[in-house]
């Protein structure tokens, strides 16, 4: 079938899986594709061999013709994966002595190997979505991808729930444009919706074919217990006080992974294993985003070598990369969602066949929940989609002002490719010409700014002229939006990593802080820079990164009413989790009652702090903020109040200093979902929201120069501040594009208003329970603790500024 | 807002100005006149009105206070010369009896020929009365007793209040000899002030300034 794939697996002596066969004939066939297998059996292969047979049969027809042309495209999220994916690939050609060659060009590729790929193109590039914008915005590009045959876009599910994902459909849409018999390949993970992740990749007039394997991974969970049950437990401990449950764990196995949610959770966590075992030192290591590249590829090295016994990691480690010794997973704390979790376990047993095995720390009592939930979601194969990005606007525009800096474009042409897209299917030639608008007058409301010229029109065709807006737009494609970061650096000179300038700001020379799992010292700031010097000091802040909080997923929800209906039935002891949670339950029962699939549970309970009403949807936190803000405004229409809300994974609180009409705002329809999009608006404070997504937009769109990552810009006269922009355009264009996308983001990402009004649709049809417990029940502790760490109201931000007057002023 | 410095009353307006009765003068620091043409010329778009609309927050300001001196701390200009410069022209023209001022900034880079084009006059400082002296940018060292009133820094203070809830506010800054004014442009940022111990800060709200 594959004569190469033939020849490579039977000198490996191996037997090509059902799935590999499948794809490689599909391949042969010139079709595209779906590809969903887990990691470690060989997908890459399976598309490879697909790749390399096309190649040679083709050129046989074609004899005779010269200069060779860029024949395959391979994008991955991930540097670390992409140097992966070329080694891969390059053991065959040499394994087979093929002259297939293939380069890599990546953010790390030196400016000479790039000249030289462009000069002369290897057979196959394996690089980065950013890569590819970033080759479109050079001379030639058109000739560069004209013969290009193949796209794959490996780990698709990842990068299809960011606007990464949306940098990826255009450069499809342009590539297709190129070659209208391009073939493109995705490789996923398993997602919830498989097929329109298809569909949105190949595009809606490209069937293609998806193909799943039929192997299922071996996975067994174990959740961790503590020695004693907190019946009043309380959110936001990091679990270091079960630290010591972990490190038989750590002994037994031979290298082991320890999943955290926040880098500042993984630091602290290094720190405590450290503590408890000071002979680990040099043993374990620590690995997260913010650290230097360097520090990152000696602990992926040492893992691949097997030299460590422990690593310590957020999301840094979710992805790509095999690390075959590791053959043990630590989840710390929640992982939100079901296909995280998996991902996770699937670090460890990376061998085909191998038992993947996985343990679950709950960070505090009803977290232990959540093991059960976990537990029932695997064996039921339950599943989170990826949400796609429509009507990125902002991405839009950047991609335009990269067009017009290589070759330019047409309006015509390049509006029909990217109405072709998933993200732009519903754009309007009116929207587009707004963009257009954007990028050649610098906005539509009032006229032509003659001073404005980043992209010009020039017989039709849309292009940059200028070498200084070129320069500046290609340092600003694919800028990771972030908080301003600083450098963290020895006197030395030594590169430690990131961190973001706010926490530094709060620090003053001679202080002390946890990083990269070292206790340093802050010298100085010197631009973006904190210079720092070891410390043996014992204390130290321990830096938080902002971003690290994650919803809890709509699946694992789902699952989390499921084992809280679990409870109501006998609890065997087999059920290790909610066994454990007995005396919680029992509790919880005494003093309320239990929450139940079908019904709603409310407590209404007066403390010296107020009055509380807490609610237990079991939605997520991020459902619960929005529902919360929605019920506060519905309860005030009924008698003026202002409410404090706080909200965890379980439910939410509302606090008044006034008794809360609870009975009658039931009567009058509490949880309708009549009016319930108006009330959303007129009870949830989306400027604000949308101010801080505006940040990201602003960035992406190119308002906002934020120089390239390591590089602070030295532009610093054009730094302007994107609340100001979001200021600006709120008060003289309220209309434009970029504004409502940040509102849109906010509606459904921030809020994530479908979610919410399925909840309120749920809701509806559940009968309420409303108990008045006489004091804090194991359920509404939590939430109460939360109040005390965040808290805010839910009036509007005039009368807030109003309202912070009048403390000032009574002082 | 009154603060007195001795017997000088000076009057802090939420329109981020302030405003001394006594000499029927108005001081606005930091207007950065151009920024967003100067946005523009480097392809950010920025979707102000053609005519800045400081002009017309500086126009309301002039028509109901009626002052008879109005003085800019400096920082004008945001950069070269451009299409605001036409604008400021023919603003200043609207009022012929009023005599304006400029002590002169670090972003002030017109040269004086096209600076004597207009009827503003541009000084170094500025005495006002015994006791006051205004320049563009604050001095550590105190002079006679005097108190100096700049711009410069675009002061700003972080309030922070109840539940994580923070707000930036613009404010005017005093501490010793020294009285810092806020910025008036509207694309001025602000730059977060650390309390010396023993300095008073007047935070500018909506409608009114108040002193924390």
């Amino acid at each position: 079938m594959n004569s190469f794939a033939d020849a490579w697996f039977s000198n490996e002596g191996w037997t090509a899986h059902d799935f590999q066969q499948k794809t490689w004939s599909a391949m042969a066939k010139g079709r595209s594709g779906l590809l969903n297998a887990p990691t470690g059996y060989g997908k890459t292969m399976a598309i490879w061999f697909g790749v390399l047979h096309h190649y040679y049969i083709q050129r046989k027809v074609k004899k005779g013709k010269n200069g060779r042309k860029l024949h395959c495209l391979w994008i991955t999220p991930l540097r670390a994966l992409s140097s992966e994916i070329h080694h891969a690939t390059n053991v065959v050609s040499e394994d087979l002595a093929l002259d297939y060659e293939i380069g890599l060009r990546t953010g790390d590729t030196t400016t000479k190997i790039r000249q030289q790929q462009k000069k002369k193109p290897p057979q196959a590039l394996v690089t980065t979505p950013e890569s590819v914008h970033i080759l479109m915005a050079s001379k030639g590009y058109t000739d560069y991808f004209s013969e290009l045959e193949f796209v794959i876009v490996d780990e698709w599910h990842e990068l299809m729930g960011s606007k990464r994902g949306v940098l990826i459909e255009l450069a499809l849409s342009r590539l297709k444009a190129l070659n209208p018999k391009l073939k493109i390949w995705g490789i996923s993970a398993t997602i919830g919706n498989l097929d329109e992740a298809r569909e949105i990749l190949l595009g809606p007039s490209n069937p293609g074919v998806l193909i799943k394997s039929a192997i299922k991974k071996r996975i067994q969970i174990e959740t961790l217990l503590p020695d004693v049950l907190e019946r009043f437990p309380w959110g936001g401990h990091l679990g270091v006080h079960m630290a010591e449950k972990v490190i038989p764990i750590i002994e037994q196995s031979q290298s082991t992974l320890l999943f955290t949610n926040t880098r500042s959770q993984a630091e602290i966590w290094y720190r405590q294993l450290l503590e408890l075992m000071p002979e680990w030192a040099g043993a374990i290591a620590l690995h997260h985003g913010s650290l230097s590249n360097e520090i990152r590829v000696w602990v992926e090295a040492a893992l691949h070598e097997g030299n460590l016994k422990a690593v310590i990691c957020t999301s840094s480690l979710d992805l790509g990369v095999d690390f075959r010794p590791v053959d043990a997973v630590v989840q710390i704390g929640s992982p939100k969602g079901i296909a995280r979790f998996l991902q996770r376990a699937g670090r460890s047993g990376h061998q085909p066949g191998a038992l993947s095995k996985v343990y679950f720390l709950p960070t505090h009592s009803l977290e232990i929940m959540e093991g059960a939930s976990l537990k029932h979601a695997v064996k039921e194969g339950m599943m989170e989609k990826r949400i796609p990005y429509i009507r990125s606007f902002d991405v839009l525009l950047q991609y335009l002002v990269t067009l017009a800096i290589s070759e330019g474009f047409k309006a015509e042409e390049t509006f029909n490719e990217v109405k072709s897209t998933h993200c732009f299917s519903s754009i309007s030639r009116d929207e587009f010409n707004e963009c257009l608008l954007m990028i050649t007058k610098g906005g539509r409301s009032l006229g032509a700014y003659d001073e404005f010229h980043k992209v010009v029109a020039e017989e039709g065709v849309f292009k940059v002229t200028s070498r200084r807006i070129a320069h500046r737009h290609l340092l600003n494609i694919g800028t990771i939006v972030s908080d301003s970061m600083m450098q963290v650096k020895f006197m030395s000179g030594k590169y430690l990593g990131t961190i973001e300038e706010w926490f530094i700001s709060r620090l003053k020379p001679g202080d002390n802080f946890w990083f990269s799992g070292r206790n340093l010292e802050l010298i100085k700031v010197r631009e973006m820079q904190a210079l720092v010097r070891n410390s043996t000091g014992k204390k130290g802040a321990i830096p938080s990164w902002m971003g690290g909080r994650l919803p809890l997923s709509s699946d694992l929800g789902v699952a989390l009413r499921h084992s809280m209906d679990m409870v109501h039935q006998r609890i065997s002891k087999k059920d290790s989790e909610l066994h454990f949670l007995k005396p919680l339950f029992e509790k919880q029962k005494e003093l309320s009652v239990l929450p139940e699939g079908g019904t709603l549970l409310m407590e209404s309970i007066q403390t010296k702090y107020g009055y509380h009403l807490f609610v237990y949807p079991f939605d997520g936190k991020f459902v619960h903020e929005g529902m919360a803000a929605v019920i506060a405004y519905r309860l005030s229409k009924i008698k003026a109040a202002t409410f404090s809300i706080a909200t965890n994974e379980y439910g939410f609180e509302l606090l008044s200093d006034s008794p809360i009409p609870v009975e009658e705002a039931l009567e009058l329809g509490l949880f309708t979902t009549e009016d319930l999009l108006q009330d959303i608006r007129l009870g949830i404070n989306t400027t604000e929201m949308a101010r801080r997504r505006f940040r990201d937009i602003a960035s992406i769109a190119g308002l906002v120069f934020q120089g390239y990552p390591g590089k602070p810009i030295k532009t610093r006269h054009l730094q302007a501040n994107s609340a100001l922009f979001f200021s600006v355009f709120e008060d003289y264009d309220p209309g434009n594009l970029l504004l409502r996308e940040a509102y849109d983001e906010v509606m459904d990402f921030q809020l994530e208003s479908a979610r919410m009004v399925e909840a309120f649709v749920r809701i509806s049809s559940h009968a309420i329970k409303l108990t008045f417990p006489s004091k804090l029940t194991p359920f509404s502790f939590p939430i109460f603790a939360e109040s005390f760490r965040e808290r805010y109201s839910n009036e509007d931000w005039q009368t807030r500024l109003g309202k912070l007057k009048d403390t000032l002023e009574f002082k | 807002m009154d603060f007195y410095y001795k017997e000088e009353l000076i009057q802090f307006l939420p329109e981020k100005v302030a405003f001394l009765p006594k000499h029927r003068m108005l001081v606005i620091a930091d207007v950065h006149l151009g920024k967003a043409s100067h946005f523009r010329k480097e392809g950010i778009m920025i979707p102000l009105p053609e005519i800045s609309p400081d002009f017309l927050r500086l126009h309301a300001l002039i028509t109901s206070l009626e002052p008879s001196k109005v003085v800019f701390l400096g920082d004008l200009f945001h950069s070269s010369l451009n299409k605001e410069w036409e604008d400021l022209k023919n603003f200043i023209q609207l009022f012929p009896s009023i005599h304006f001022v400029l002590t002169k900034g670090n972003h002030d880079i017109l040269a004086p020929e096209i600076m004597q084009e207009t009827s503003i006059e541009v000084v170094a400082e500025l005495g006002v009365g015994e006791h006051l002296l205004l320049t563009h940018e604050p001095t550590n060292e105190a002079r006679e007793e005097k108190l100096t009133i700049s711009g410069h820094i675009h002061p700003g203070v972080l309030i922070k209040s109840k539940g994580r809830q923070s707000f930036r506010l613009p404010c005017f800054y005093h501490h010793k000899q020294t009285l810092i004014l806020p910025a008036f442009g509207q694309l001025t940022g602000l730059h977060l002030l650390k309390k010396a111990s023993r300095a008073k800060i007047y935070a500018v709200f909506p409608e009114e300034v108040i002193p924390l």
